[in-house]
């Protein structure tokens, strides 16, 4: 599933939704972490532009979906680390649930095409 | 939460900036690390970090809108849009935003006078409880009888306290026994502290059993008084004064309280109402009501009392025609006149404000225009309708609130200006100063934004008609379409048209104050000093002074006057019983040989004068012969009836043969019981001396102070030189003529005529003032209008030139143009004036309600204003080449 086929309102949602399913599976990860685990995870299917990650963690943050605290990597680098809290844990399901619809929607449309 | 968590992100803005600043470079950082540990060179892996990270600036700031709230990082966005494009074009900016402060300052001005005058909270604790209860008797306000008041603070139940303050002026007695002009008031005790709740400077109120004959000789002291009389004697309590010559221990002093300038009730005695004692006092109920009670509460259970007491009054005669009101505390004591003008300049200034903001409107429209273009663009890259209609609304309201900021203080000016040009003014102002405070602040700051949203709704209407693909396709070349045309037109046509409306009051104001400074008075007004004499107020052996038999007084009073008019520097001099300008003693009279209602039997102004009297003032005789030294004690009396007199009362009749019944008056007595007839012997020209100058003269009947022998009079003297210079000339001609006689409320009568203009002036001066603010105002609309509409049409005139038309076939075109509007907006305009001319009409003199002189010269002045205002810009579109106007396209 690449980008460009997603509309283009949906993006955001599924940068967010990206971004929760990390949190949800990993922990505690910074930004970096969640780009690198993202590209990982889709056998580098998914390449999103790094720097467009952050507004979304910072919008979820205010949101209350996420908290993050300053720490350092194993590098000695210091670095935002984000988890996800207890909102963003019903946000993950309901975005989860959303998004499989739409993704059974498209299906539905390609093979009756 | 979320919201304040938002809000208070705003406040933290560098910080958050330093620490997202962190966050992205920490990724950059990781990034370039882990790239250096694949094998990159260092410069290699971190052009792929940041290759792969993006445009770090435009991040950095939508990680900053995420964080803060989008709502008011859109705001200031777009404020500092809006400055930085009121900055690319600051000739339409410094234009708006002066016409907003020209619009605002005189808002805020006259708001600062209303406030202070009418709508400030009176400075006491509580002042919304104290009330006033006014007796009225035929429908008009009139003083409550002490009696009464007892009756009702002994009976009624609403109130916290009932206190009087006795219309009774005392007065202070000098040294040497002659009485001072300083007045005072007895009040009810603990009136000041209990009631209006002030405390006192220094020692103490009076306490309620000092309102008792024999422990209430003691006085409080107004600041004003304890300042310059007893030059702020620290120790001044405790020591005697002395109060129609009787000793007062002074007990306190008051506080300093605003516009103390002396004249009015500098010192207070506590007022003894003993119990069933009939009281002569007449005076003012003042009262504090009972928490919980009502106005309307506490004025029918007044009613009741009163009505139970009226029916006693007078023998129970016209005991309908008594009321009494509970009203509460305020401002009402002001000039009527001053009063109607305060409200009408205030609906003139905001006219002004309306021009103005039809003017920026205006403007706003003609500029949109020529940036439909760039709107369009926006618009085409995603900006929604709403979006665009903020962002102009925004622009608007920092318009607004730069011109605001420079009509505050442009308020500030005009209102220290006006009071300075109008000192009467703070004089009657009462209690509460005119300045800059918070309510003021308040109203000009909503005036400010009411503005912004009025003008700044023109472009974002016009905007949300924007049809974007056919802007766009017709470029620069975008032509205003009939609409925009309209809707200016018809904002130039309002400005036109309230211009007139605020010139037209002005030219009324002027006309009117023109013809109060030009009113035949009837006498000389110029170097004339009236005052009133004040003899002893008790024998010098103590006990009240004997009444001299009537050929004495008219022996003292001869010497008196005869020592007055040899004082170097007086011309004549005359006594009067009433000095001119301050009111009248009205006497029922009947001429004899007719009969009258009973009910309404004829009153005219009645006043004993010496002959000097007419020649001092130089009134002008008319019929007969003035009042001369051959009427005296011995011979037939006579009496004088002025021009008035003779058309209301006389009729066809020969005045000179009339005799007019009165009583008898002699040595201070009036002797009711006895019909004495007058002969008339002459008629003098109508003076004007009534208390508000309105022109219009009360019929007079004059009778010679050397038949009537009446001890109490005034002066009036004529002088050759400055009249101030033979003040001191005339007091010592007193105090040796008539020892313990002293002169009292001394006036230049000049000076007095003046301050009885006061109203007027003060209508004239700010009328005009902000009449001129609307005459610009409506001139650089009408320009701005014509201006623009050369500019856009600048291809057409081109055009025409190029097909042959003459230059000025082009000015006359543009011209005709611009006056059309002019003419149109004048037309309505008239009508306006009309309307405004019969709210004026009650503080106009001698001008009708359409004042045709004053509204064909304003309609003229518009008229040409408005030409020249077409006429430049029309010269511009004369001056265009031809072939630069079609080139450009």
């Amino acid at each position: 599933m690449a980008k460009e086929n997603l509309p283009k309102n949906d993006l955001q949602g599924t940068l967010d939704l990206l971004a929760l399913k990390t949190l949800a599976h990993v922990g505690s990860l910074h930004g970096y972490g969640i780009v690198l685990h993202i590209q990982r995870a889709s056998d580098e299917l998914l390449r999103v532009e790094e720097g467009s990650l952050y507004p979304a963690l910072h919008r979820m943050e205010q949101s209350g979906w996420i908290a993050s605290e300053w720490a350092l990597t194993e590098t000695n680098r210091k670095a935002k680390y984000y988890k996800l809290t207890a909102a963003g844990c019903r946000q993950l399901q309901r975005s989860e649930e959303s998004f499989d619809q739409l993704v059974r929607g498209v299906q539905a449309v390609m093979r009756f095409a | 939460m979320a919201v304040l968590r938002r809000i208070a992100n705003l406040f933290r803005r560098s910080r958050m900036d330093r620490e997202i600043d962190a966050e992205l470079q920490a990724h950059i950082a990781l990034r370039t690390d882990d790239n250096h540990a694949a094998g990159m060179s260092p410069e290699e892996a971190r052009r792929d970090a940041l290759v792969r990270f993006g445009n770090p600036t435009s991040t950095k700031e939508r990680v900053a809108a995420a964080d803060a709230s989008l709502a008011f990082g859109t705001f200031w966005r777009n404020v500092r849009f809006a400055l930085r494009q009121l900055r690319r074009s600051p000739g339409f900016a410094i234009t708006a935003i002066l016409a907003l402060a020209l619009g605002i300052g005189p808002n805020v001005a006259i708001f600062s006078i209303i406030w202070a005058t009418f709508l400030a909270p009176l400075p006491y604790p509580n002042a919304d409880r104290i009330v006033v209860v006014w007796t009225h008797h035929k429908g008009e306000r009139d003083a409550t009888r002490a009696d009464d008041y007892a009756q009702y603070a002994a009976q009624a139940q609403s109130f916290q306290r009932l206190d009087f303050e006795s219309w009774n002026v005392l007065h202070l007695t000098n040294a040497d026994h002659s009485q001072d002009e300083t007045g005072g008031l007895p009040v009810s005790p603990a009136f000041q502290t209990m009631t209006m709740g002030v405390p006192m400077a220094m020692g103490r109120d009076f306490l309620p059993d000092e309102g008792v004959p024999g422990k209430d000789h003691l006085v409080t002291l107004s600041h004003w008084l304890w300042q310059t009389r007893y030059n702020s004697d620290p120790n001044i309590l405790g020591k005697s004064i002395l109060i129609q010559d009787e000793p007062y221990t002074v007990i306190g002093v008051d506080k300093a309280g605003p516009n103390e300038q002396g004249g009015g009730v500098e010192f207070k005695v506590p007022l003894a109402l003993p119990p069933g004692v009939h009281s002569e006092h007449f005076g003012n109920v003042v009262g504090r009501l009972k928490p919980g009670v009502s106005i309307a509460q506490a004025q029918a259970e007044l009613s009741v009392i009163d009505s139970r007491l009226a029916a006693q009054r007078n023998g129970g005669k016209d005991a309908n025609l008594w009321s009494i009101s509970v009203e509460p505390l305020k401002n009402d004591w002001l000039d009527h006149k001053l009063e109607r003008n305060l409200w009408l300049l205030h609906a003139a200034v905001g006219l002004v404000l309306l021009i103005a903001c039809s003017n920026v409107a205006n403007l706003l429209l003609a500029r949109g225009t020529s940036r439909r273009q760039e709107l369009a663009v926006r618009s085409a890259l995603g900006a929604t309708r709403g979006q665009i209609f903020v962002q102009l609304l925004t622009e608007s309201l920092t318009l607004a609130l730069v011109g605001g900021a420079i009509g505050i203080a442009m308020g500030w000016g005009i209102m220290k200006v006006a009071m300075a040009l109008l000192p009467d003014l703070a004089k009657q102002t009462s209690e509460a100063v005119v300045e800059m405070n918070l309510p003021v602040l308040f109203f000009a700051i909503g005036v400010t934004l009411l503005a912004g949203v009025l003008f700044g709704c023109a472009p974002g209407w016009q905007a949300s008609r924007l049809n974007l693909s056919e802007t766009l396709k017709m470029g620069s070349r975008a032509v205003g379409g009939r609409g925009r045309t309209t809707t200016q037109s018809v904002l130039v046509t309002v400005e036109v048209a309230l211009a007139l409306i605020l010139l037209a009051g002005a030219g009324m104001a002027l006309h009117s104050f023109w013809n109060l400074s030009h009113i035949d008075v009837g006498f000389t007004v110029d170097r004339v000093i009236t005052g009133q004499l004040r003899s002893r107020v008790t024998a010098p052996q103590g006990g009240k002074p004997t009444q001299l038999p009537p050929e004495q007084i008219v022996v003292q009073q001869h010497q008196l006057l005869d020592r007055m008019r040899a004082v170097p520097g007086v011309e004549d001099a005359g006594f009067t019983t009433s000095v001119p300008m301050h009111g009248y003693g009205m006497s029922q009279f009947a001429v004899a040989g007719h009969s009258y209602d009973k009910t309404h039997p004829p009153e005219a102004d009645f006043e004993a004068v010496t002959p000097s009297f007419f020649s001092t003032l130089e009134v002008r005789l008319v019929r007969g012969r003035f009042l001369g030294e051959q009427d005296t004690l011995g011979t037939p009396l006579a009496i004088m009836v002025n021009e008035t007199f003779v058309r209301r009362f006389l009729g066809n009749l020969d005045p000179l043969t009339q005799r007019l019944l009165m009583p008898r008056i002699t040595a201070g007595n009036i002797n009711r019981s006895q019909q004495v007839p007058y002969q008339v012997v002459g008629v003098f020209h109508d003076i004007l001396d009534d208390e508000h100058l309105t022109g219009k003269a009360q019929p007079e009947m004059y009778i010679s102070l050397w038949q009537a022998a009446w001890p109490y009079v005034g002066f009036a003297v004529r002088t050759s030189v400055d009249p101030v210079a033979v003040n001191g000339g005339l007091r010592s001609a007193i105090t040796t003529s008539a020892p313990g006689t002293s002169i009292a409320e001394l006036e230049m009568m000049q000076q007095l005529v003046d301050s009885k203009r006061t109203g007027d002036r003060f209508g004239m001066v700010l009328f005009s003032g902000f009449a001129a603010v609307a005459l610009l105002l409506a001139a650089v609309g009408i320009y701005g209008v014509m201006a623009f509409a050369v500019a856009q049409r600048s291809h057409e005139i081109g055009v025409r030139m190029a097909l042959g038309a003459a230059r000025s076939e082009v000015v006359l075109l543009v011209v005709r143009g611009g006056m059309r509007l002019a003419l149109i907006g004048i037309a309505i305009g008239l009508a306006g004036a009309y309307g405004l001319g019969r709210l004026m009409r009650t503080t106009l003199y001698g001008v009708e309600s359409a004042d045709l002189g004053s509204l064909a010269a304003v309609a003229a002045l518009l008229l040409l204003v408005a030409a020249v205002a077409c006429w430049l810009p029309a010269r511009r579109s004369a001056a265009i080449d031809p072939m630069k106007a079609l080139r450009n396209e």
